[in-house]
């Protein structure tokens, strides 16, 4: 069973590194959202030290929310999302793959040029390592509750943002406590760490199964 | 098609299984079904074979390389093997969902338009793979256009106008 | 008592008929409720020591609040009767809370707003209140996009079902980082959006307007559940006869 369901991983990934279009433009949404502060609101250290967790921390929703939006896409237009629907495998499990698949080739890039992204908004050392460790703890919730949303538009056609405005309100928690989190002094920390998994295991362990039912309610025509 | 597959709930009425609603057990029904609709259900980025493959991981079937290579032969698709689907043609993946009839058997069929974008041969090996499920005590529902060629009783109920002639 | 209650409010057409004969007393409770609450709140209570003439806007800001948050409830619960029991006047009431929760949050945002000017000096600020407030807004303004999106009935109401229930999952953990977000960024002397302890003369009529303010929903709530069903069961005889 776990032979099978890697190789469904190992698929869903090919699809997406197939072409360098799908997993490129989101890291390159990423980088370039983050370089349009500095433009913004101007080049002092100090006040981007400040604001580069804050930063960062947005940009990577805003690219999540946005490549999560495709997750049952291409399912959907090649019919293939009635296989996974009669499949004997559970129906949670297999969107829990899928999750998987869109955190590895989505999700990791982001938070591997992270540090890189962090020096050029003059973030310390110290707080790289804080950085790259919420964004490791947290992208995880970002897609699995991103799931949920693109579940729930599956069918619609043109819905524009409507999926970013239905899950943002949910991101905000991850937002305050992963941000929170780096600009935190050394000894308080280990309890934002825990905050951040707890909402990791969480929504891995109530994710799957509100997008299975969104799924399921999705698939109509 | 797709309500009595079960993607769907009916409004009014139910859905019998074995006598019992299928919705009540929607996975336990949904196991022991195939459903062939509009879309082919294969994934472009992946080749005929690797979609045999996916196909029939997802039923927990492990079918070995020998059957699959078999099954693509009856279907005429072997020389296809290694091509990536999104280079076949419309008639050559419908094929392929031919194919994967044969790969993953089950006791129940629900067809939504199964001769469209097949050729005469096509339609020929359809029907030809049609018979031998029933022939194997299977059940099928099809909808179709065409008036239906099968060696075994059959209940055809037409959809139309009322007052059709 | 529920066999009783599912044959006056389940179906539709039951629905309709009943609640015909609430309407003339919820508007009297409406009307009793608010005038005695406006006029003891706004001329008859005395001036509050701390905040003076000013705090009065309570008397708008926290009944609607109040509102606000008991409406999304309403929803939420709503939301797990489609979903569970698929009752489809649970989704018609959903579906018709949802734009009078939305202006009711609107209305709390703009009120505590109004509040902030005199005692804050400044026409916003990001407390955990206010900002908690902002996302119910969000909540409430992203299950309407939704709504108006989807097309087809069933659909449109289990999938609001759906995010209405994520949404109320959610609004605990949304309220406690808030809460905890402000803290850590606690800026300069915010003074919590709290009324003081407060004397009967002040709490009455808040009370009565609390209550006057549910009530008032109610009211919209049956009308536009009414104009719902007529709309939904548009093709049935009942409707033709009514409509007549």
């Amino acid at each position: 069973m776990i032979h099978d369901l890697l190789y469904i991983i190992y698929y869903e990934m090919r699809e997406t590194l197939d072409q360098a279009f799908t997993w490129l433009t989101p890291l390159l949404f990423f980088i370039i959202v983050v370089c349009l502060f500095p433009l913004a609101c101007g080049p002092d250290p100090v006040l981007l030290t400040k604001m580069a967790p804050g930063i960062i921390w947005v940009a990577a929703l805003l690219s999540i929310i946005i490549s999560i939006g495709n997750l049952f896409r291409t399912d959907s237009e090649e019919g293939f999302l009635d296989l996974i629907l009669l499949s004997h495998y559970p129906l949670s499990l297999l969107v829990f793959c899928k999750t998987i698949s869109h955190w590895l080739t989505h999700c990791l890039p982001l938070v591997l040029i992270s540090p890189l992204l962090g020096f050029l908004l003059h973030l310390s050392f110290q707080k790289e390592c804080a950085l790259v460790v919420t964004l490791l703890l947290g992208t995880p919730v970002l897609s699995l509750m991103g799931s949920i949303g693109a579940a729930l538009t599956v069918g619609i056609r043109r819905h524009g943002l409507l999926l970013p405005i239905l899950i943002m309100p949910f991101y905000i928690p991850v937002l305050i406590v992963g941000s929170a989190t780096i600009l935190a002094e050394a000894e308080s920390v280990s309890g934002y760490y825990a905050m951040m998994g707890a909402f990791m295991l969480l929504s891995m362990a109530f994710a799957p199964f509100l997008t299975g039912a969104a799924l399921r309610i999705g698939v109509t025509q | 098609m797709r309500i009595i597959a079960g993607f769907i709930e009916p409004q009014d009425g139910s859905i019998l299984w074995k006598d019992t609603c299928i919705f009540k057990n929607l996975g336990i029904f949904q196991q022991q079904i195939q459903y062939m609709g509009h879309q082919n259900g294969i994934k472009h980025h992946l080749t005929l074979y690797e979609n045999c493959q996916l196909s029939s991981m997802l039923v927990k079937n492990k079918p070995s390389p020998s059957i699959i290579n078999k099954v693509l032969e009856q279907t005429g698709l072997s020389s296809f093997k290694h091509i990536k689907a999104r280079q076949l043609s419309e008639g050559q993946r419908r094929r392929f969902v031919l194919a994967r009839l044969l790969l993953n058997p089950a006791p129940f069929w629900i067809l939504d338009e199964p001769l469209s974008s097949l050729d005469s041969d096509g339609q020929h090996l359809f029907y030809g793979i049609l018979n031998q499920h029933l022939s194997h005590h299977g059940i099928a529902v099809i909808a179709t256009h065409q008036n239906c060629e099968v060696s075994h009783p059959m209940k055809t109920i037409y959809l139309g106008l009322p007052y059709d002639t | 008592m529920i066999f009783w209650m599912s044959q006056k409010f389940l179906s539709p057409k039951a629905f309709y008929t009943t609640t015909t004969h609430f309407l003339p007393w919820i508007i009297t409770g409406v009307v009793l409720c608010l005038s005695y609450g406006l006029i003891a709140g706004l001329f008859i209570a005395p001036a509050d020591y701390q905040q003076g003439d000013g705090f009065r806007i309570i008397y708008v800001h926290v009944p609607s609040a109040f509102t606000a948050m008991a409406i999304y409830f309403v929803m939420a619960s709503s939301a797990i009767l489609v979903l569970v029991w698929r009752i489809k006047i649970a989704a018609i009431c959903m579906s018709s809370s949802a734009a009078i929760g939305a202006s009711f949050t609107f209305l709390a945002l703009i009120t505590g707003s109004i509040w902030g000017k005199p005692m804050w000096g400044t026409w916003w600020v990001w407390d955990a209140r206010l900002t908690s407030v902002l996302i119910l807004l969000f909540l409430y303004l992203g299950f309407i996009a939704l709504q108006s999106v989807i097309k087809e009935t069933q659909h449109k109401d289990r999938a609001a079902s759906v995010i209405a229930l994520a949404g109320a999952i959610n609004l605990p953990i949304i309220h406690y980082s808030v809460v905890w977000w402000n803290t850590l960024h606690q800026g300069a002397t915010i003074s919590k959006l709290d009324t003081p302890s407060i004397d009967p003369s002040m709490l009455y009529p808040l009370l009565s307007m609390i209550v006057g303010f549910m009530l008032f929903y109610l009211l919209i709530l049956l009308l536009r559940m009414r104009n719902q069903i007529l709309l939904r069961e548009i093709k049935t005889e009942w409707v033709k006869e009514v409509l007549l």
